[in-house]
């Protein structure tokens, strides 16, 4: 705030018709505020002219409309100025005009203003600049001129402003508050470009710039991808902040989009001393010439004269690890170079606090504060299952890591892939968004391995055994093909097929294509988990048996068959292969799936739900609906379950046959089960009829106390037992 | 002298009568009353949710009336009824509707109703959790000295159900059978489901379940197997042999029920013990 006398106050009024003259006054804003004042960007409409005089400092910027007039945000304020012609005496002023010279009246609205204030009595400080179409570097030099004048007005004392409701804050820097206080606060409001370039030839480097772009924006950079095919060298100097994303092509080449770039580079050798940069090369480490295009890059920039922020990194085929650190490392000392090309490494950790969002001030922006998403770090030890599908070998890696508690299962892997083994194994998400793919095993829950924390599974001091999800076939250490999921629905084809049409309705009457939105939310509550893979990886069955189609794909038959868009043929086919061999029967326990969350819960209820339709639809055909039907029977006959009725009612004769033969009778009936208790009780069933064989004893249920009550309850809610 | 309604479940009054002969005298050692739930009925075992699950619902509710006219939480040594009683209890806390109806029709056939007054325990978390260990060492007569695997079962490993162990990987009964003088064996499929609800409709995938489980036991180490889960049981036991030629698998271990193994430590049936020391002796080699 050097050399500014008394308040640092500025009022800078726009009178604007298209926005231009606005944003001549942000930018003056910022100016001013570089200077060390206190700048109050203000718009003329609903502005009181009795209220110029408590300004000391005033610069005007308007545009003219039409034929000379006022724009028309600045009338109301240009009549009543007239009507009032307030005193501003003490007041000093300048105006920035905004015109088109082939107007007659060209830059009249801000003529005026400058006359009128002059009338009124106020100091003229600064000559009024008239600004044609370009008016950029008008503004410019006035501005630049005219703000250094200003600090030697005396501002007075503070001023207490009715300014009306559409007085804009200062600055169009990030609203974080501590980012704009400060040296934080200049570096912010200043110049924020970044030019991206890119040298691509199969878009690996492309899209790694857009990526880096997306990333540099937590910094308050200002982000522009540049292709390098048809750029001109000589303007690389006009960038303060330069980052360079390049492959190598062929022997050592550059890639084509960027070879009349660097030839030229090279011939005309442009100064680049006010350039900061950096260069992220992808290559293969398997050529001679590994990264050379980058490294290229790299050197010749520092031959010019630019400086080198960070060093080179050059990547492997497996380039998005050490690409995403490159891009964590530059792009907060990147943002710390200034507007005037100064690099202000004091910044840095704060910068980075920034960019990372945790900068304290943020939980005082607004209502909302956000929660606690940081966790202690875990010391944990980590058994990482590996899979070599050349050699045909299986284990675990046993590695001990501390991480961030709140750092999810995707992180630790990848970062034990970036720091440890880089042949490690697994799916990952993308950097924004959750992938259904991602599932792994973790000491026995099956989870999405990207959005869950490791301070969720373990605690500090525990193991954590990393394993593929059963049920599928693992290509690589963590990673499983998911070819059966795909393959079965592929063949169940569970997506919408209606009737054929013929008219605006189908043939059951519904209008074509349409349900109620209750029927919609009801479909989507049916099936409404992260994953459809990984349930069926919740099932304990989904592994022992390979005809089984899982509960992932039965739910998708399920919801379909409810759809009422659905046609009646595709409906039936949808229940017969639920039905089926494979179908939601082969689920030998869906308490297995239950069990396994928010999703588990969901699942299992519309597999209940499905078995119940299918009952009625099948009318209890086939041994689960024998099992059903005979057990409920049993139970409303005596209040229990007897199981040998169970037993050869269900089972029949086959059955109980295989049972015999396999030794199962055997066992029951010698009493393995009982440790020596009484033999008779493994003699009762085979003796007396009519048990038949099965497990046996005390089998003739008596009836349970108040019968009749059961009795009931299954009168009132299920006749058909 | 701790009160409980005691929930026998589908098997320990019917096919597994030695869970009845071993629960009652355990739990008078333990300090445990076990209190009669007069005219209680099936849980349904899920198979009846499989046709109606409103059905199963007021089944249940009518056990859970007839506890609370006890005026006692509930109390039962099967892994499964404490799933299913547990879901129930859950469902009428959580869905007021669905307690509306089991109430309208438990009123009209029972003249009972659900206050969602009760809870309920698997004996394995009451012992855990409200006996506590250093008692039952205490109580020790005959210390089991055996390698022993402990399998869970899924129904009950659910948050909320199993006390304050650990849902996905528990360790109650592995404290347990350290306390009554045995060595517990750690298997990763102690958790894991023999498929027990489709024993008698699925032939091969039940089996190769329950093969699976038990041969994970005996890798492992384990002479015996102790199940907290009765109706599981079956697959573990009496389908053992059928279990180990589906799967091709070695699968030939003793599997004893959890209240066995505890009155068998705490000095009842000692004859008992006796065979099972000698089937472990033989077999788990």
């Amino acid at each position: 705030m050097s050399g500014i006398v008394g308040n640092p106050e500025l009022a800078i009024f726009f009178g604007s018709q298209t926005g231009n003259a606005e944003e001549l006054a942000g930018n003056t804003a910022k100016l001013a505020k570089k200077a060390g004042f206190t700048p109050k960007v203000i718009d003329m409409d609903g502005f009181n002219p009795a209220e110029f005089s408590n300004f000391k400092r005033v610069l005007i910027i308007t545009s003219t409309w039409g034929e000379g007039d006022m724009p028309d945000n600045a009338e109301d304020l240009w009549m009543a100025t007239n009507e009032l012609n307030p005193s501003l005496a003490g007041v000093s002023y300048s105006v920035c005009a905004i015109g088109d010279t082939s107007y007659a009246e060209f830059c009249k609205a801000g003529i005026d203003w400058d006359q009128k204030f002059s009338a009124l009595g106020a100091t003229k400080i600064h000559d009024i600049q008239l600004c044609d179409v370009e008016y950029e570097p008008e503004w410019s030099a006035w501005a630049n001129a005219v703000v250094p004048k200003m600090a030697t007005v005396d501002g007075g004392a503070a001023t207490e402003v009715a300014a009306p409701a559409e007085t804009s804050s200062t600055t169009e820097a990030p609203s974080d508050s501590s980012a704009q206080s400060g040296d934080m606060g200049d570096i912010m409001s200043g110049d924020r470009n970044l030019a991206i370039f890119f040298g691509s030839q199969t878009g690996n480097a492309a899209g790694l710039a857009e990526k880096t772009a997306k990333m540099a924006k937590a910094y308050g950079l200002e982000p522009t991808v540049i292709d390098m095919d048809g750029y001109d060298s000589a303007k690389f100097a006009e960038h303060k902040r330069v980052l360079i994303i390049t492959s190598t092509w062929g022997e050592g080449e550059m890639p084509d989009n960027a070879d009349a770039l660097w030839n030229a580079t090279v011939n005309s050798n442009p100064g680049l001393s006010a350039v900061h940069y950096s260069v992220c090369a992808i290559g293969d480490s398997s050529y001679d010439e590994f990264c050379k295009a980058g490294t290229d890059w790299d050197d010749k920039f520092n031959s010019l004269g630019a400086t080198r922020i960070q060093q080179i990194q050059l990547c492997d085929v497996d380039f998005e690890p050490p690409w995403l650190q490159w891009a964590s490392e530059v792009l907060p000392r990147i943002a710390c170079v200034n507007s005037s090309g100064i690099f202000e490494e004091d910044l840095l950790e704060t910068m980075i606090a920034y960019g990372a969002g945790d900068d304290e001030g943020d939980a005082d922006d607004g209502d909302f504060t956000p929660p606690e998403i940081v966790m202690p770090t875990l010391s944990i030890t980590m058994r990482i299952f590996r899979y070599d599908p050349i050699k045909s070998h299986t284990g675990f890696d046993t590695l001990a890591v501390a991480l961030p508690g709140h750092a999810t299962i995707e992180d630790a892997l990848k970062a034990i892939k970036r720091d440890v083994d880089g042949s490690l194994a697994f799916r990952t998400s993308s950097i924004a968004g959750h992938n259904p793919l991602s599932g792994i095993k973790a000491n026995g829950r099956i989870i999405p391995a990207d959005s869950t924390r490791i301070c969720d599974i373990v605690s500090d001091g525990d193991e954590l055994t990393i394993e593929p999800i059963p049920g599928y076939d693992v290509l690589k250490d963590l990673m499983v093909s998911y070819d059966r999921y795909d393959i079965e629905r592929a063949q169940s084809k569970p997506w919408m097929v209606a009737d054929p049409r013929q008219g605006e309705k189908l043939t059951n009457g519904a209008p074509m294509g349409t349900m109620s939105s209750s029927q919609a939310t009801h479909l989507h509550t049916l099936a409404d988990v992260g994953s459809l893979q990984l349930i069926n990886s919740l099932s304990d069955t989904f592994d022992v048996d390979s005809n089984y189609s899982g509960p992932g794909i039965a739910l998708q038959r399920w919801v379909r068959s409810q759809d009422p868009r659905a046609g009646e043929g595709h409906v039936k086919k949808m229940l017969n292969l639920m039905q089926g061999k494979g179908g939601v029967w082969a689920e030998a326990d869906i308490s297995s799936i239950r069990r396994h969350g928010i999703d588990g819960k969901q699942a299992a209820e519309s597999l209940y739900q499905a078995r119940s339709r299918l009952l009625a639809e099948y009318k209890f055909t086939g041994k689960s609906g024998r099992l059903v039907k005979n057990y409920s029977r049993s139970v409303k006959s005596s209040g229990n379950v007897n199981e040998t009725t169970l037993y050869r009612s269900v089972l029949g004769p086959l059955g109980l046959g295989s049972n015999i033969m396999n030794g199962v009778s055997l066992r029951m009936m010698l009493g393995f089960t009982r440790n020596g208790g009484p033999m008779m009780r493994g003699f009762q069933g085979m003796l007396v009829p009519p048990a038949g064989i099965g497990k046996i004893p005390n089998m003739f249920n008596s009836k349970v106390a108040n019968h009749h009550q059961v009795v009931a309850i299954f009168n009132e809610l299920d006749s058909r037992f | 002298m701790v009160k409980y309604s005691y929930y026998p479940g589908n098997v320990a009054r019917q096919s597994s009568y030695e869970v009845e002969d071993t629960i009652q005298p355990l739990c008078k050692s333990l300090g445990i009353d076990l209190i009669e739930m007069i005219g209680y009925n099936s849980d349904g075992g899920n198979i009846i949710k499989q046709g109606n699950n409103e059905l199963q619902l007021a089944l249940n509710a009518r056990n859970i009336a007839i506890a609370e006219r006890n005026g006692y939480d509930i109390l039962t040594a099967c892994a499964s009824a404490q799933g299913i009683l547990h879901d129930s209890i859950q469902t009428f806390e959580n869905d007021p509707i669905a307690l509306a109806a089991a109430n309208r029709v438990l009123k009209k056939t029972s003249g009972m109703s659900v206050a969602c007054e009760v809870k309920t325990h698997h004996l394995l978390h009451v012992l855990v959790d409200e006996i506590g260990l250093d008692k039952i060492d205490a109580a020790v007569v005959n210390p089991l000295d055996m390698d022993i695997a402990c399998y869970y079962g899924p129904h009950m490993q659910v948050e909320g159900a199993c006390g304050d162990d650990d849902v996905w990987n528990p360790t109650y009964m592995e404290q347990l059978i350290t306390a009554l003088g045995g060595t517990p064996i750690e298997f990763k499929t102690k958790t894991s489901s023999v498929g027990n609800p489709s024993l008698l409709s699925l032939g091969d995938s039940v089996m190769k379940m329950t093969g699976r489980v038990l041969n994970d036991a005996k890798k492992a180490g384990a002479k015996v197997l102790v199940s907290a889960c009765t109706q599981s049981h079956a697959n573990l036991d009496s389908y053992q042999g059928k279990a180990g030629r589906v799967s091709n698998k070695d699968t030939n271990i003793p599997v004893v029920h959890l209240t066995e193994i505890i009155a068998f430590a705490l000095g009842y049936f000692p004859d008992r013990f006796a065979q099972l020391r000698t089937r472990a002796m033989i077999i788990g080699s």
